[in-house]
């Protein structure tokens, strides 16, 4: 049975820094899950509603320039009325966080290997390293819905 | 996240503190400009009093260390023992990546 339900909408990094924060004032013992959170809704922005793609991030990461590209395509007709959300359900003993964007997805069988010994590069680490730090971290359908699972503890 | 710079001689040191995330990419590469103007031969990386870093933080990291080897300079990383950035360093295995100081 649930027993609570929020949602959260975000579209820019600021809403990303302001939404993880109102969900760790409302929901302390989710502490642990900001890692894996912000991973998704960074995901969520940069690569689905904004469409930059592995190869560009690389590109971009080698000239400092993400966030430049990050701020242009916001403000892009293509991109500038895309939404993403956040919804937290509460369990009695599970907490169960649905991030989903208005992106064309994305090929996440690749990514979900917790082992990042393999990874040497500037960026991939986000969903591995959220692996290591969920219960349980499932995608759906083409990539643009992701479910992260944290215990709840009796509170 | 604050930085500050220490020289001593051959060495910089940048000290980081408060969290290293998606939003610091700027002051990153604000960063390593200072870096690149300094004519030390090194540069250590002092994680200690850094709380917290997400995927975005390490790979800025690892973008000090490769503009680091272009300008040839030897880079290394000072490692807290505990805490959440030393269990995303151990996780990511960066002792494979990049010198411990």
């Amino acid at each position: 049975m649930v027993i609570s339900t929020k949602t959260y909408e975000f579209q820019t990094p600021s809403d990303i820094s302001r939404v993880i924060a109102s969900i760790l004032e409302e929901y302390s013992y989710l502490e642990m899950a900001e890692l894996a959170v912000t991973e998704m809704m960074v995901n969520a922005m940069e690569h689905g509603n904004l469409g930059i793609s592995y190869e560009e991030k690389s590109r971009l990461l080698n000239t400092d320039d993400v966030m430049n590209e990050v701020e242009k395509r916001l403000k892009d007709p293509q991109y500038r009325g895309r939404n993403a959300f956040v919804e937290i359900k509460e369990f009695h003993d599970e907490t169960v966080i649905l991030i989903c964007d208005e992106g064309s997805g994305f090929a996440w069988k690749d990514y979900l290997d917790k082992d990042l010994s393999k990874v040497k590069g500037l960026h991939g680490r986000g969903i591995s390293l959220s692996l290591n730090f969920c219960k349980t971290l499932t995608y759906i359908g083409n990539g643009n819905k992701v479910i992260a699972v944290f215990d709840r503890p009796d509170v | 996240m604050e930085y500050t710079t220490k020289n001593t001689g051959d060495t910089d040191e940048v000290l980081l503190s408060g969290k290293l995330t998606f939003e610091h990419q700027k002051m990153f590469r604000q960063m390593i400009s200072e870096l690149k103007e300094s004519s030390s031969n090194r540069w250590v990386i002092d994680l200690v009093n850094l709380e917290y870093i997400d995927s975005a933080g390490l790979g800025l990291l690892l973008r000090v260390k490769s503009v680091g080897d272009k300008e040839g300079k030897d880079t290394a990383l000072r490692v807290p023992k505990e805490g959440q950035v030393n269990q995303m360093l151990e996780v990511s295995r960066f002792d494979q990546l990049f010198p411990y100081a």
